[in-house]
C-alpha cells in the first residue's frame, strides 16, 4: 500500500502539472504576453510560450524519475481505473 | 451440664468481646485465630456450635464449614457464620455450605448469645 | 541539380531507410534488439513530426505568427498525464494484443465486428488527407528543388509537373509494402520498420536544425539581430500568437492536437502497440516533448528570414525550407533540407499506411469475408498469403486515394489546413477511447451511435466544403446551404457563425459525438460480452495477471486443429515454433489429437489476434472448436451472474465482517463493565467489611457495658480501652479510605514546593518516637543535612515516611527491633530507603501489598492492626510526586521499602548559580 501512496502523489503530480499547462497556454493567461513587443532582443510571446514549454518538459522529467515511482505504474492505474 | 463454643475469628478485639458475651452466658469457650486452627481445635475436641469469621487468614469460614460437614462424626456441630460482609450473596453461599445459621458485624450481643443458646438447644431436642 | 539527380538521391536515401529496416529486423531474429531502448521510441514516436512540421510550420509562421505552436503543445500536455493515460493504454494494448486503433476500439466495446469496421473506415477516410499533404509536400519540394537548380525549368512542365506525386505515392506504397507486411507477425514487432522511423526522425530534426543555423547564425548574427531585422521590416505581428484575431482556433488546435496524439492511428500504433516495454515511457514522456520543442525553436527565425527575403515576391511560404537556402546559393544545404522534408513525410506515410493496412485487413476485410463466407477458417488452405495480399492491396489503395485528394482537392489548402482536416477526424475517436478506459459504463451502441455522428458531423462540416472548394461540388454549398436552406450552410450549421471552419467543425462534431456516446451508453445497456470487455480495459491493472475471458468449453478441437489454424494465418513454421514454446512455458507435451485444453485455446485466440485482430480471432477460434461458439452468450451471462454474484457475497461478508467486529467490541466493553462492576463490588465490600470490623468491637463492648452485669472495674478500664482504640482505627480509616479516594480522583489539593528531606524525616520520626522507645527498637538514620532538595507536598511525604516506618515498627524483630532510614542522592532524584529486621515478604506478595486493602498475615501470631491502604496511599503519594516505590528482601531479612523523589529543579538551578557565585 506505501506504494499506492507514492503513486497517488505520481498522478497528482502530474494533473497538477496539465492544469498548470492548460492555464498556461489558454487565455486569458496567454493573452496577457501576446504582443508584438521585444525583451532582451527576443519576442517577448516567443520567450515566453517557449519558456514555459521547456518549465512544463523539465517538470515532467522531474516526474517520472525512477526513483520517486519504481514500479507504480500498476498502481497508479489501479487508482484511476475506479469508474467515473 | 455445659455446651462448649468455638469461637474462629483472627480480629483479637471481637474475640475478646465474644469470649466475655459467650462466657457470661455460660458457655465454655475456645477460641481459634485462623481456619486451619479451627479443625485441629475441633479435632482435638468436639464443640457443640462453632461461631465462624469468614474472613480468615489461611482457610477461609466457607473452607473449615464445608470441611466440618464433610465429616459425618462432626454433623452435629452447630455452625453460626459471623460476616462483616452483608452481601445476600454471602449469607446464601454460607447456608449453602452447610451454615445454620448467618450473622452479620456488627452484631447485637444479645441476640447472638440467644441464637447460638436456641440453635444449641434445637440440636439438644433433635437429639 | 536535375531532376534525375535528385530523384537518385532520393531513391539512395529511402535505400539506406530500407537497409536499416532491415538490419533491425535481423537484428532482432537473433535477439539483440536495437529497439530495446527509450530512446529509439522516443524517436519513433516523433513520427507525429511530418512535412507539415517541416514546411508547414514554417508556412504558418509567415503568414499568422506563432499560432502554429499548439500543434506541438498540445501532444506535451497529454504526455505530461502519461501516466494516467499512455500506461493504460500500453498495458491494455499488451494484455489484449491489439493491433490497431480499430482493434482497440472494437476490443473495448463486445469486440464488435462493425464498430471496429466504422473506425476502420473514419480512419481511412480521415487519414486520406493528411497522406495527400505528404504527397503533396514531397511533389512541391521536388519541383522547387528541380526548378531552382534548374534555371530553364527541365522538370517543370513535363512530366514531373503531373507524375512527381504519383511516381512518389507509388514508390511509398512499395517501401510500406517492404517495411510492414514481409511477413505476418503473430507475437513479434516490426523492429526493422521501428528502427528506420526513428532514423527518419534524426534526419529530419538535423535537417532542420542545420537550416534554422544556417539562417541564424550565417545569414543573421543570431536571434536578436534577425528578430530585430523582422522588427524594422516591419513584421512584428509575427512576434505573437493572435494579436488581432481571437483565440478560438488556438483553442481548437490544442485540443485537436492533444486528441491526434492519441488517435491518429500511426501515433496509436507506433506509441501503444510497437511498445517493447512500459519502462520506455519514463524516458520518452519528456524526451518526446522535448524534440517537439527543439525542432520548433527555430521555426519562426526561418519564416521571418523567408518573408523578409521574398517580401513582396509570390513566394510559397509552406516552401521556406528549401527557397531560403537556395536563395543563398547553399545548393547542399538545400538538398539536405529536401532529404529532411522527404523523411518527415515518409516516415508518416509508411507508418501510417502500414497502421490503416492492418485494420483495413483485419478489421474490415477478414471480418467480412468471414461473414460473406468467402473465406472458410475451417478449410485446410494457407490463409497468411491471403492475408498479406489484402494488407498491401490496402496500402496501395490508401496511397492512391491520398493521391486522388492531393489531385483533386489539396491544390486550394495549405499543409496546416489538409492536417488540421484530418485531425479533426482522428479526434472522433476521443471519446469512445478515453471514455472506454475510464468509464464501465461506455457501451458499444453508445461508441457506435456517437462516432458514426461525429463522423458524419465531419464530413458535412470539412469534408464536403473541401470538395466544394475543388469544384467537385458547386460552391453553392457552401455559401448558400443545400438547396438553398441557409441554417445548414457547412461552414455555419444551425446558424453557428464567428467561428473559423476548423472550430466550428469540432464544436458541432464533438457534440455530436460525445452527446449520442454519453446518452446512448447511459440509456441502453451494455451486453455480457462488453461488460466483460470493459472491466477488462477499465480494470486493466486488476486483470494483468487474471481472469481473462476464457474458453470455458473445452470442445471438440484437437491441438493439431488450432496448429492448423494458426499455421493458415502466421505460417506453418512460426505456428508450430510458436506452439512449442507455449508447451515448453506450460511445461506440457501437446499431441496432434490431443483435445486442446482452454489455456490453449486462449492461447491460439492471442496468436490470431496478433495476426487478425481480436473480434476475427475470437470467430475462428470459435468456428473450430465445435459447439464452443454456441452458447458463448449465455456463458457469459454465467460469468457475468457469477462475477456479480461473488461481488454481493463480497459485501456480505464485508458487512457481517463488521458486524463481527462490532459485537466483539460490544462483548469487550461489556466484559470491562462487568469487571469494573465486579471491582466495584469487591471495593465496596471490603471497604465495608473494614469498617465493620472496629465497629463490631465497639457495639459489642458498649452492649457489655451497658449491661453492667458482670463487668469488674479492671475489664471495664480494658473494655472502654477497647473501645476508644477501635474507634480511632475506625476514624484513620475513614480519613485514609477518603484520602485515597481522593487522590485518585486527582480531587486532592497538593501544595507542592521544593521540601528538605531531612526536616521531614525528622518530622515523622518524631511522630514514631513513643512506639519506637516503647517497643525498644533500635533506630539507625542516616539522612545527610544537606541533600538536594526534593519537590513534593510536605505533609504528604511526612506521611509518607510515617506510614513506612509504621509498617516497620508493626513486622521488625520483636525484641531486638532494628530499623534503618537512609537517604541518598541517585541520578534523577533522592532514593530513600526504610528498612526493618523483621521476616521479609515473599517474592509473589511484593507487588500486591501496594494495592488496597492487601493486608498480609505474617504468621499467626503478628497480627496486622494496620488499615490495609498505607501502602496504597504511598504509592499513590510518591507516584504523584513523579516518583516510584518498591520493596526488597534484605540478605539477612527483613523488608526494605524504597522510593525515590524527583528533585526540585528550581532548587537545583538556584542551588548551581550560587554555587558558581
Amino acid at each position: 500500500m506505501a506504494g499506492m501512496k507514492r503513486a497517488g502523489r505520481k498522478t497528482e503530480w502530474s494533473v497538477t502539472l496539465f492544469c498548470f499547462g492548460l492555464l498556461a497556454f489558454t487565455p486569458p493567461i496567454m493573452t496577457m504576453f501576446d504582443r508584438p513587443v521585444m525583451v532582451l532582443g527576443l519576442p517577448l510571446m516567443y520567450l515566453v510560450m517557449f519558456g514555459v514549454w521547456a518549465a512544463v518538459i523539465l517538470a515532467i522529467g522531474v516526474g517520472a524519475r525512477r526513483s520517486r515511482l519504481s514500479d507504480s505504474a500498476d498502481e497508479a492505474g489501479l487508482k484511476d481505473g475506479e469508474p467515473w | 451440664m455445659t455446651h462448649s463454643v468455638l469461637v474462629v475469628e483472627d480480629e483479637p478485639n471481637i474475640v475478646l468481646s465474644l469470649k466475655f458475651v459467650l462466657k457470661q452466658a455460660g458457655f465454655n469457650v475456645r477460641v481459634a485465630e485462623d481456619g486451619a486452627q479451627a479443625i485441629t481445635e475441633i479435632e482435638r475436641d468436639t464443640p457443640d456450635a462453632v461461631l465462624l469469621d469468614i474472613m480468615l487468614p489461611k482457610r477461609d469460614g466457607f473452607s473449615v464449614c464445608e470441611a466440618i460437614r464433610a465429616n459425618p462424626a462432626w454433623s452435629a456441630i452447630k455452625i453460626i457464620v459471623l460476616s462483616a460482609r452483608s452481601r445476600e450473596a454471602d449469607k446464601e453461599k454460607a447456608l449453602a455450605v452447610g451454615a445454620d445459621d448467618f450473622i452479620t458485624k456488627p452484631f447485637s450481643t444479645r441476640d447472638l448469645g440467644n441464637r447460638v443458646k436456641s440453635l444449641i438447644a434445637a440440636g439438644a431436642g433433635e437429639a | 541539380m536535375v531532376g534525375w539527380q535528385v530523384g537518385l538521391v532520393s531513391l539512395a536515401y529511402l535505400g539506406l531507410l530500407f537497409a536499416i529496416a532491415y538490419y533491425g529486423d535481423k537484428r532482432a531474429e537473433s535477439g539483440r534488439s536495437l529497439t530495446q531502448n527509450p530512446y529509439i521510441y522516443t524517436l519513433s514516436i516523433a513520427v507525429f513530426c511530418t512535412s507539415w512540421t517541416f514546411y508547414g510550420s514554417v508556412g504558418r509562421a509567415a503568414t499568422t505568427g506563432l499560432d502554429f505552436l499548439p500543434i506541438y503543445i498540445g501532444p506535451t500536455l497529454v504526455f505530461v498525464v502519461w501516466s494516467v493515460i499512455w500506461v493504460k493504454i500500453i498495458r491494455i494494448c499488451k494484455v489484449n494484443r491489439i493491433t490497431s486503433i480499430a482493434d482497440f476500439i472494437s476490443s473495448r466495446y463486445g469486440k464488435s465486428a462493425i464498430l471496429g469496421g466504422l473506425v476502420t473506415v473514419i480512419a481511412v477516410i480521415g487519414i486520406t488527407p493528411y497522406i495527400s499533404l505528404q504527397l503533396k509536400s514531397i511533389a512541391e519540394s521536388f519541383t522547387i528543388i528541380v526548378d531552382y537548380s534548374n534555371p530553364r525549368g527541365a522538370g517543370g512542365e513535363g512530366i514531373f509537373a503531373f507524375d512527381t506525386t504519383l511516381v512518389v505515392a507509388l514508390v511509398l506504397a512499395m517501401f510500406s509494402i517492404l517495411f510492414g507486411t514481409r511477413h505476418i507477425d503473430a507475437s513479434e514487432h516490426h523492429e526493422g520498420l521501428v528502427s528506420a522511423i526513428a532514423f527518419e526522425s534524426i534526419v529530419k530534426l538535423f535537417a532542420f536544425l542545420a537550416v534554422g543555423f544556417f539562417v541564424t547564425f550565417g545569414l543573421h548574427d543570431g536571434f536578436t539581430d534577425l528578430f530585430g531585422k523582422a522588427e524594422a521590416a516591419g513584421l512584428s505581428h509575427l512576434f505573437t500568437v493572435a494579436h488581432d484575431r481571437g483565440y478560438g482556433q488556438w483553442m481548437t488546435m490544442t485540443l485537436l492536437s492533444m486528441a491526434a496524439i492519441i488517435c491518429l492511428p500511426r501515433q496509436f500504433y507506433i506509441t501503444a502497440v510497437e511498445n517493447a516495454d512500459e519502462q520506455h515511457l519514463r524516458k520518452a514522456v519528456w524526451l518526446f516533448p522535448l524534440y517537439l520543442l527543439v525542432i520548433n525553436v527555430f521555426v519562426l527565425p526561418i519564416a521571418l528570414t523567408g518573408a523578409m527575403a521574398f517580401a513582396g515576391q509570390d513566394a510559397n511560404a509552406d516552401m521556406y525550407m528549401l527557397t531560403v537556402p537556395i536563395r543563398h546559393d547553399q545548393g547542399a544545404l538545400a538538398l539536405f533540407a529536401f532529404i529532411g522534408g522527404l523523411s518527415a513525410a515518409t516516415s508518416m506515410v509508411i507508418v501510417a499506411a502500414i497502421a490503416l493496412s492492418t485494420m483495413v485487413c483485419n478489421n474490415l476485410v477478414m471480418p467480412l469475408l468471414l461473414r460473406w463466407k468467402i473465406v472458410d477458417a475451417g478449410e485446410g488452405s494457407d490463409l497468411s498469403m491471403l492475408l498479406l495480399t489484402i494488407r498491401r492491396a490496402s496500402i496501395v489503395l490508401i496511397l492512391i486515394l491520398g493521391y486522388g485528394y492531393f489531385r483533386f482537392a489539396s491544390e486550394s489548402y495549405s499543409l496546416v489546413t489538409i492536417g488540421l482536416v484530418s485531425f479533426a477526424a482522428a479526434a472522433q475517436f476521443a471519446p469512445a477511447i478515453i471514455g472506454g478506459i475510464f468509464w464501465k459504463g461506455a457501451t458499444y451502441r453508445g461508441a457506435l451511435v456517437g462516432l458514426s455522428m461525429g463522423f458524419l458531423v465531419w464530413i458535412y462540416t470539412l469534408l464536403l466544403p473541401s470538395f466544394a472548394q475543388s469544384g467537385w461540388l458547386p460552391i453553392s454549398f457552401i455559401q448558400q446551404g443545400p438547396w438553398g436552406i441557409s441554417l445548414l450552410r457547412p461552414y455555419a450549421l444551425f446558424g453557428l457563425e464567428g467561428f473559423d471552419h476548423l472550430s466550428h467543425a469540432l464544436f458541432w462534431s464533438m457534440l455530436a459525438n460525445i452527446g449520442c456516446y454519453a446518452l446512448v451508453s447511459l440509456r441502453f445497456a451494455a451486453g455480457t460480452l462488453e461488460r466483460i470487455q470493459a472491466a477488462l480495459f477499465v480494470d486493466v491493472f486488476l486483470h494483468t495477471e487474471g481472469m481473462r475471458d476464457s474458453w470455458t468449453q473445452d470442445g471438440s478441437a484437437t491441438v493439431g486443429d488450432l496448429e492448423e489454424l494458426v499455421g493458415r494465418f502466421v505460417g506453418k513454421q512460426r505456428a508450430t515454433s510458436a506452439f512449442h514454446t507455449f508447451a515448453r512455458d506450460q511445461g506440457v507435451t501437446l499431441r496432434r489429437n490431443q483435445t486442446a485444453d482452454r489455456a490453449l485455446l486462449n492461447h491460439v485466440e492471442r496468436l490470431l489476434a496478433g495476426a487478425v485482430g481480436s473480434a476475427t480471432a475470437r470467430v475462428m477460434v470459435g468456428s473450430v472448436v465445435k459447439g464452443g461458439i454456441v452458447g458463448l452468450d449465455d456463458m457469459y451471462q454465467i460469468l457475468d451472474e457469477t462475477s456479480q454474484a461473488i461481488q454481493y457475497s463480497r459485501m456480505l461478508e464485508a458487512k457481517s465482517n463488521e458486524l463481527e467486529d462490532t459485537t466483539k467490541q460490544l462483548q469487550a466493553a461489556n466484559e470491562r463493565l462487568k469487571e469494573l462492576d465486579s471491582l466495584k463490588d469487591d471495593f465496596l465490600s471490603t471497604i465495608s467489611h473494614e469498617l465493620r470490623t472496629p465497629l463490631t468491637s465497639i457495639r459489642a463492648f458498649t452492649e457489655i457495658l451497658s449491661n453492667e452485669a458482670g463487668v469488674t472495674a479492671q475489664e471495664r478500664r480494658h473494655f472502654m480501652a477497647v473501645i476508644a482504640k477501635e474507634s480511632e482505627r475506625l476514624t484513620r480509616l475513614i480519613d485514609q479510605i477518603l484520602d485515597l479516594a481522593k487522590m485518585e480522583a486527582g480531587q486532592l489539593d497538593w501544595s507542592m514546593a521544593g521540601v528538605d528531606l531531612r526536616g521531614a524525616v525528622d518530622e515523622a520520626l518524631g511522630a514514631m518516637d513513643g512506639l519506637v522507645k516503647e517497643r525498644a527498637i533500635r533506630l539507625e538514620v542516616d539522612v545527610p543535612a544537606h541533600l538536594p532538595m526534593v519537590r513534593a507536598d510536605r505533609d504528604r511525604l511526612v506521611q509518607v515516611v510515617i506510614n513506612l516506618l509504621s509498617n516497620a515498627v508493626k513486622f521488625c524483630r520483636s525484641p531486638g527491633g532494628l530499623i534503618q532510614v537512609r537517604a541518598a542522592p541517585a541520578a534523577d532524584g533522592l532514593l530513600v530507603s526504610i528498612t526493618d529486621n523483621g521476616d521479609g515478604i515473599r517474592a509473589e506478595d511484593r507487588d500486591r501489598i501496594f494495592e488496597k486493602f492487601h493486608q498480609l498475615y505474617r504468621g499467626s501470631a503478628a497480627q496486622p492492626s494496620g488499615t490495609g491502604l498505607g501502602l496504597a496511599i504511598c504509592r499513590q503519594i510518591v507516584s504523584f510526586f513523579g516518583g516510584e516505590i518498591w520493596v526488597e528482601n534484605r540478605d539477612g531479612g527483613g523488608a526494605c521499602f524504597s522510593f525515590t523523589l524527583p528533585y526540585d529543579r528550581v532548587q537545583e538551578v538556584v542551588g548551581r548559580v550560587g554555587a558558581m557565585t
